[in-house]
């Protein structure tokens, strides 16, 4: 199924991708992230907080946003 | 549909327009960083040339962290160029309208103002390693969203840094927050009309404090003051008296000029002869009238004019010498005593008393 997926860490990444029926949240941020720490990011589901273990459904909007982001001067 | 939910269409249909009709393609180079690079090193030679030691491995350290900066910018341009040069993803009306509708899930206070052409978003009361630096708000405006920088930060109740005023966060100063390590996700958010992501990209950078890259650093939020005048400024301006250790400012600090060290008023001495000021470890006192003079001054310890004194005081108290004539003369004289007579045998000798 697709989804759209928005990894603000890093340079940005936003775009349809195809997932597996029936994948949770936490899966996808694993294979995304390469398993870092899910406390260290905001996740969303079509804007809203959502668990862990949500399944994702076709056509949702899953964005991931790190806590911390060091500005500079 | 509410009053807030048809202005939340008409601002995302305007800022669809703008970014399908003029995509956002902008890069700059790190001009800031490389500016903050030359001016540490110019200090880093200057410290280098004065022999101040202590400050040359100081300098040459935040050299080291703002090279360090400038590779990460110079990085980060290249990334954001790459994002730009690739074809871009435009995020559908029907999103961009979404996106509007949920700021105030995330944010205590939103304004859509089509007036303005700007949507305003503000954050909870921001507090970073114990210093409040109040609520903020995060105004961007659409029609510039093809600048680099299309949005400005305003502190609501600004605690700005004692040093500047302008400064009211450690990485906001004129109301321009410096993205660091957020700079490539926002621009790429805003190119692609992803609103609530840029929202809460910056939310989050607010939210961090990053003690090696800052306008002022969080302990220098409240200033140090100069020890002698008072005068509150950033510790980094300081200069440190090297024999107290004191922090005083560049008006209140001296020179010595022998070793070219920092020395605060207090601790500078005057040499009594040639009137320069010099530190503890270039001064020293006249082994005879204990005043400070430089060690130019002095010879074998005393100072000129304790020598010159000397110099008289050997002059007065010389003895007067006796020559050997007047002592031979001395001894022919003849005595007067009665009791010594001359034998008439005895002509052509000398009495000469025992």
């Amino acid at each position: 199924m697709k989804i759209l997926f928005i990894n603000n860490d890093g340079g940005g990444f936003a775009d349809f991708i195809e997932v597996a029926e029936g994948i949770t949240v936490n899966e996808l941020f694993e294979q995304k992230t390469n398993s870092k720490r899910a406390d260290d990011y905001l996740i969303r589901v079509n804007r809203q907080p959502c668990s862990s273990q949500q399944v994702l459904q076709e056509g949702d909007r899953i964005s991931i946003t790190p806590t911390k982001i060091e500005g500079a001067w | 549909m509410t009053t807030y939910n048809r202005i939340a269409w008409q601002a995302a249909s305007a800022i669809h327009e703008k970014l399908r009709d003029h995509p956002v393609v902008t890069t700059k180079l790190p001009q800031t960083a490389w500016h903050k690079a030359e001016q540490l090193l110019r200090k880093v030679n200057q410290a280098e040339q004065r022999g101040w030691q202590a400050a040359a491995i100081k300098l040459r350290g935040r050299y080291l962290q703002s090279l360090e900066c400038l590779r990460n910018s110079v990085s980060q341009v290249q990334t954001e160029l790459q994002t730009a040069l690739s074809p871009p993803f435009l995020t559908p009306l029907e999103l961009i309208y979404k996106d509007l509708c949920s700021l105030s899930g995330e944010f205590d206070e939103v304004e859509i103002s089509l007036f303005h052409q700007q949507i305003r978003c503000r954050t909870p009361e921001i507090e970073l390693e114990g210093v409040p630096l109040g609520r903020f708000s995060i105004a961007l405006n659409w029609p510039h969203l093809n600048q680099i920088q299309p949005y400005q930060i305003e502190a609501l109740e600004p605690n700005p840094a004692a040093s500047s005023d302008c400064t009211t966060h450690p990485h906001i100063q004129d109301d321009r927050l410096c993205e660091g390590d957020g700079r490539a996700a926002i621009q790429a958010a805003l190119q692609q009309g992803r609103i609530s992501d840029f929202f809460l990209l910056v939310r989050q950078i607010l939210q961090t404090y990053n003690p090696d890259s800052p306008y002022i650093r969080l302990d220098n939020w409240l200033g140090t003051s100069c020890r002698d005048c008072d005068s509150l400024m950033d510790r980094g301006e300081l200069y440190c008296c090297r024999d107290c250790d004191s922090e005083i400012c560049p008006e209140c600090s001296s020179s010595c000029q022998k070793c070219y060290e920092t020395v605060c008023t207090r601790c500078s001495q005057l040499c009594e002869q040639c009137c320069d000021y010099f530190c503890s470890g270039c001064i020293d006192q006249c082994s005879t009238c204990e005043n400070s003079y430089c060690q130019e001054c002095l010879s074998h310890e005393i100072c000129q004019s304790c020598l010159e004194k000397q110099a008289e005081n050997e002059e007065e108290t010389e003895p007067p010498q006796e020559t050997d004539t007047e002592t031979t003369e001395t001894e022919n004289q003849p005595t007067d005593n009665p009791d010594l007579t001359v034998h008439p045998v005895c002509v052509g000798e000398v009495v000469v008393s025992a």
